[in-house]
C-alpha cells in the first residue's frame, strides 16, 4: 500500500509541479499583494464524533479546539493550536447482556490533551507548506484494568511531526500530509494523507481523502459549510471516514466552529488566514 | 486560462489514484485481540466454598497501544491483567461465595485493544473485542433434616433446613435413591418440605434436584431410619436426692434418656438404652434445663445465666455462652431448639412478672436476646419437625389469663395467638410431630391453628401425643393409669371420651410428671419426682 502511495503521490508531484508553477507566473503579479495571513485570528471550535468498530467497542468523542493563526512577514504565518477531547466507550456493546444480575457496566474513557506549533509558507494564489510539531498526552480510565501496552501505565504521552503541502488550483486545493507520531517508549506511526477539496461556492468545502495509517486504508469526505447569514464567522462541517481493515471502523463527525476576526468566506479564510 | 484543463486535471488524476488506493483494501489483521477460551466456569459446593481465580491470555496485533479488560455482572469481583510485550494474562476472580449466596451467576469480562484513531494518536478507536463469558454457580446448602430420626417401614414428612433453595428450581428430593413426593419450598428458599416412602433401616443421604443446577446438589446429610424397638414396662431410678423433673427428652439416635433435675448439683442425667438393658444413669451437674440439637450432635444444657454445650454421649462440657443482660433475679428456665438449631431459651422469675427471652445462635455461638414480647416464666414445647413450638405463661398468682404464644423457626419470632389465654399449669404443654394438634394445661386440645377441639378431664397431670397427632396418652392417676383418647377427631370443644380403661403405669411416677414418647410411637416415658417408668403404648 505505501508504494501505491508514493507512486501515486510522485505522479501527482511531477503534474502539479508542471502546471501549477505556470499558473503561479500568471498569478504572481496579484501574489505580491496579499500576504500568507492576511491578519492574526482566531478561531474556537466544538466537535463530536462517533466511531464504530464493527463487531467491536463504539466510542463517541467530544473534543474542543482552539487555534491562532498569526502571519510572520508576507511569506509565512504560524499557527498555535490546543486541543482536548474526551472519548467513551460504550463497553455495554461488548458484554453479555447481564442487566438482570443488577450490575453496571463499568465506564472507559479517554482524555487527550495535545498542542501544536506550526509553521508554515504561502502563496495565496499558489498553496502552502507547513511544518508542525506537537505534543500530547492521553489518560485511559476503563475499567479495573487498562494500560497502554507500551508504557504499561494508563497514560501515554506523544510526540509528533506534521509536513503539509497543499496546492490551490481555482476551485479545488489537493493536498499531502505526512505525520510521524512518536508514542512514549513505544513504536512510530507513519501516516500519509492525500486530500482533494472542491469549493462548489465560495462558502462550501467539499474534501476527499485518502491515506493510510498502521499500513491500513483510510477515506473519508468532509463537507463544510460557513454561511453567509451567520455573517461568515461560524463554520459547520460534517465528516464520515473510514478505515478499512478487518474490523472495518466508521467514523463519523460533526464541528462547529467560531472564527473570531476578520468575516471572510471560507475558500477565502481556507486561502488567506487558516 | 489556457492551464485551466491541465489543473482540473491534475486534481482529477489525484482524486482517482486517491480512490484507486482505497478501493484495495486493507485488513491484516495487525488490530486483532485473541484469547485463550471464550468461557470460564467457576464451581463452589456451597457459599462457604473459596473458589480459586482463573486465568486466560490475550495476545494484540502489533498495532494495539492500549489494551482495556472490562467485566460486567455480579459473578466477577475483578479481572485483571499483567502485560507482557503484546501478551497479558488475565486473571477472573470470582465474586466471594459467601458475599453473593447460592445461585446461579453470568458476566463477561471483554478485552478490547484500541489503536489509535488519527495521525497524532489524539483518539482511540477499538480494535477487535473478544469476550469471555463467565459461568458461576454457587450450589444451595443442606443443613439438616429434621427429625433426622424416622421409623422403618413408615412413611412420614420432614423438613429440609439449609438457603438458597429458591436460587435453583430445587423441585424433587430423594431419600438415597428413593424419591420422596410432596415437596414444597418456602418462599425464602430455607425450608423443604418432603415426605419420605416408607423405608428400610439404615442411613439415607438425601439428594436435592434442581434442572437448572449443573451436577448434583451436594449434600452431606443423611435421614437415620431405625427399626420400631419395643422397651419393656419398667422404671428407673432417679438419682439420690430428686423430687423435681426440669426437662425429660427421649435420644432417639441413640436410645437414651436425658433428664434434668433438682437432684443435688443440678444434675443432667442419661439413661442409655445399651444390649437390652437400661444402663446406670450418667450425670455432669450444673443444669436447669437441657435439649438436642436439630441433628442431635450436641445437647444445649442451660444453668441459671449460661447456656453450655454437651456431648450426648460423654457429657463433656463445651464452652459455655453467657446471657448478656439477663435481668435482675431472673434466671434462664425453658430451651427447646428449632429446625434452623438455633434455641429459644425463656427466662424465669421467682414470682410473677415477665423478662426477655433468648436464642442461642449456634453459628455465632451468642445468646441474642428478645426484648419483645416478653414472657412471664414462659415454657416452650416444641413439635419433632421443630417448626413451631408453643409456649404457655403466667404464675400462680395471676387472676386473669394471658396469651399463649407461638414460636415459629422459620422467623424466630415469638407471636401471641389470638386465642387462647389462660394461665399455665403445673401440665407442660403437649404438641405431636407436624404441630398439628396442641394440648394445653392437660386440658384444652387445639389444632395446630388454635382452634380448640375439645377437652381432656381436669384429672390429667401429664399428656404426651402420638407423632401422627391421632391419640393423646393421658397420665391420669385418678383413673388408675394411661388414658388414650382419639383427637384426631374435632369434639366441637365437647370432652372426648377415653378409648379404654386405663392402662395402668409400671410404677408410681411421683409429682410433677413430665412425658415424652418415642419417635415410632411405641414408648412412653413418664417422670416424675419418685422414678421414671419406662411404659408401652396402649395398644388403641
Amino acid at each position: 500500500m505505501t508504494s501505491q502511495y508514493i507512486y501515486i503521490g510522485a505522479l501527482a508531484a511531477l503534474q502539479l509541479a508542471g502546471n501549477v508553477a505556470v499558473a503561479a507566473e500568471q498569478n504572481l503579479g496579484r501574489d505580491t499583494e496579499r500576504r500568507a495571513v492576511e491578519s492574526t485570528n482566531l478561531s474556537l471550535g466544538l466537535s463530536a464524533s462517533d466511531s464504530d468498530t464493527k463487531e467491536s467497542t463504539s466510542n463517541g468523542t467530544f473534543g474542543l479546539t482552539g487555534v491562532a493563526t498569526l502571519p510572520i512577514g508576507s511569506l509565512f504565518g504560524a499557527s498555535l493550536s490546543g486541543n482536548y477531547s474526551r472519548t467513551t466507550a460504550r463497553t455495554s456493546d461488548v458484554l453479555l447482556d447481564v442487566t438482570s444480575q443488577g450490575t453496571s457496566r463499568p465506564s472507559c474513557r479517554f482524555n487527550n490533551y495535545d498542542a501544536a506549533a506550526t509553521i508554515f509558507a504561502r502563496r495565496p494564489t499558489l498553496g502552502r507548506i507547513s511544518a508542525s510539531y506537537g505534543q500530547g498526552e492521553l489518560k485511559s480510565d476503563c475499567g479495573d484494568d487498562s494500560v497502554f501496552v507500551s508504557t504499561g501505565t494508563d497514560t501515554l504521552g506523544t510526540d509528533f511531526y506534521r509536513f503539509a503541502a497543499e496546492a490551490y488550483l481555482w476551485d479545488f486545493t489537493v493536498g499531502a500530509v505526512h505525520t510521524s507520531t512518536e508514542l512514549e517508549d513505544g513504536p512510530k506511526i507513519e501516516s500519509n494523507v492525500f486530500s482533494a477539496s472542491w469549493y462548489p461556492i465560495d462558502s462550501v468545502r467539499v474534501m476527499l481523502s485518502g491515506g493510510e495509517m498502521y499500513e491500513q486504508d483510510t477515506y473519508g469526505i468532509e463537507i463544510e459549510h460557513q454561511p453567509e447569514f451567520m455573517g461568515n464567522s461560524l463554520g459547520v462541517a460534517l465528516g464520515y471516514s473510514v478505515v478499512d481493515r478487518e474490523q472495518e471502523i466508521g467514523t463519523i463527525s460533526f464541528s462547529v466552529v467560531y472564527h473570531f476576526g476578520t468575516k471572510v468566506e471560507l475558500k477565502t479564510r481556507d486561502r488567506q488566514y487558516r | 486560462m489556457q492551464y485551466l484543463p491541465g489543473a482540473r486535471g491534475v486534481a482529477g488524476l489525484v482524486l482517482i489514484g486517491l480512490l484507486a488506493g482505497c478501493g484495495s483494501g486493507g485488513g491484516d489483521g495487525a488490530a486483532e485481540t485473541q484469547i485463550s477460551t471464550n468461557a470460564i466456569v467457576f464451581r463452589a459446593s456451597s457459599p462457604s466454598a473459596t473458589v480459586a481465580p482463573q486465568s486466560f491470555t490475550a495476545s494484540f496485533g502489533e498495532d494495539i497501544a492500549h489494551v482495556a479488560v472490562v467485566h460486567s455482572g455480579n459473578a466477577i469481583a475483578s479481572a485483571t491483567s499483567v502485560l507482557n510485550g503484546r501478551t497479558a494474562e488475565i486473571t477472573v476472580t470470582p465474586t466471594a461465595a459467601n458475599t453473593i449466596g447460592p445461585g446461579k451467576f453470568t458476566g463477561a469480562v471483554a478485552v478490547t485493544g484500541y489503536t489509535c484513531a488519527d495521525a497524532t494518536c489524539t483518539r482511540m478507536s477499538a480494535g477487535s473485542t473478544e469476550s469471555v463469558s463467565i459461568d458461576y454457580q454457587i450450589s444451595p446448602v443442606l443443613e439438616r433434616v429434621t427429625p433426622y430420626v424416622a421409623t422403618a417401614g413408615v412413611s412420614d414428612q420432614v423438613l429440609i433446613r439449609g438457603f438458597g433453595f429458591r436460587n435453583f428450581n430445587v423441585n424433587a428430593v430423594s431419600f438415597g435413591d428413593v424419591a420422596g413426593t410432596e415437596v414444597r419450598v418456602n418462599d425464602n428458599g430455607t425450608e423443604l418440605l418432603a415426605t419420605h416412602p416408607a423405608l428400610a433401616a439404615g442411613t439415607y443421604t438425601i439428594r436435592l434436584s434442581a434442572p437448572d443446577h449443573d451436577g448434583e446438589i451436594p449434600s452431606a446429610v443423611n435421614l437415620l431410619v431405625q427399626d420400631p424397638i419395643a422397651f419393656a414396662a419398667t422404671t428407673l431410678d432417679h438419682l439420690a436426692g430428686t423430687t423435681t423433673v426440669r426437662s425429660l427428652e427421649y435420644d432417639p439416635e441413640r436410645r437414651a434418656l436425658l433428664l434434668t433435675t433438682d437432684a443435688p448439683s443440678n444434675p443432667l442425667v442419661r439413661y442409655a438404652f445399651q444390649d437390652g438393658a437400661w444402663a446406670a444413669p450418667a450425670q455432669v451437674n450444673g443444669f436447669l434445663g437441657a435439649a438436642l440439637s436439630a441433628n442431635g450432635s450436641q445437647i444445649f444444657g442451660i444453668t441459671a445465666n449460661t447456656l453450655v454445650p454437651v456431648d450426648p454421649v460423654t457429657l463433656a462440657l463445651g464452652t459455655a455462652v453467657t446471657a448478656p443482660s439477663l435481668e435482675a433475679n431472673s434466671a434462664l428456665k425453658n430451651i427447646v431448639v428449632g429446625n434452623d438449631n438455633r434455641a429459644l431459651i425463656t427466662t424465669s422469675l421467682p414470682t410473677s412478672g415477665t423478662t426477655p427471652a433468648y436464642i442461642y445462635d449456634p453459628a455465632s455461638n451468642a445468646l441474642l436476646i428478645v426484648t419483645s414480647p416478653e414472657l412471664n416464666n414462659g415454657t416452650p414445647v416444641i413439635s419433632a419437625i421443630r417448626t413451631a413450638a408453643v409456649i404457655v405463661q403466667g404464675d400462680p398468682s395471676l387472676t386473669t389469663d394471658v396469651p399463649v404464644y407461638l414460636y415459629e423457626t422459620a422467623t424466630n419470632s415469638i407471636t401471641a395467638t389470638i386465642t387462647p389465654t389462660l394461665r399455665q399449669n403445673a401440665v407442660v404443654p403437649a404438641v405431636d410431630r407436624r404441630f398439628s394438634r396442641v394440648v394445653i394445661n392437660g386440658v384444652r386440645v387445639y389444632s395446630g391453628a388454635f382452634a380448640l377441639l375439645g377437652t381432656l378431664p381436669d384429672t390429667t397431670v401429664a399428656v404426651a401425643l402420638k407423632p401422627d397427632g391421632t391419640r393423646a396418652y393421658a397420665y391420669d392417676p385418678t383413673a388408675g393409669g394411661i388414658l388414650v383418647y382419639d383427637i384426631s377427631v374435632d369434639r366441637d370443644e365437647a370432652a372426648y371420651t377415653a378409648l379404654g380403661p386405663a392402662t395402668p403405669l409400671a410404677g408410681d411416677p411421683g409429682p410433677g410428671v413430665r412425658m415424652t414418647i418415642t419417635p415410632d410411637g411405641g414408648t412412653l416415658f413418664v417422670a416424675g419426682g419418685a422414678r421414671i417408668v419406662v411404659q408401652p403404648t396402649p395398644a388403641l
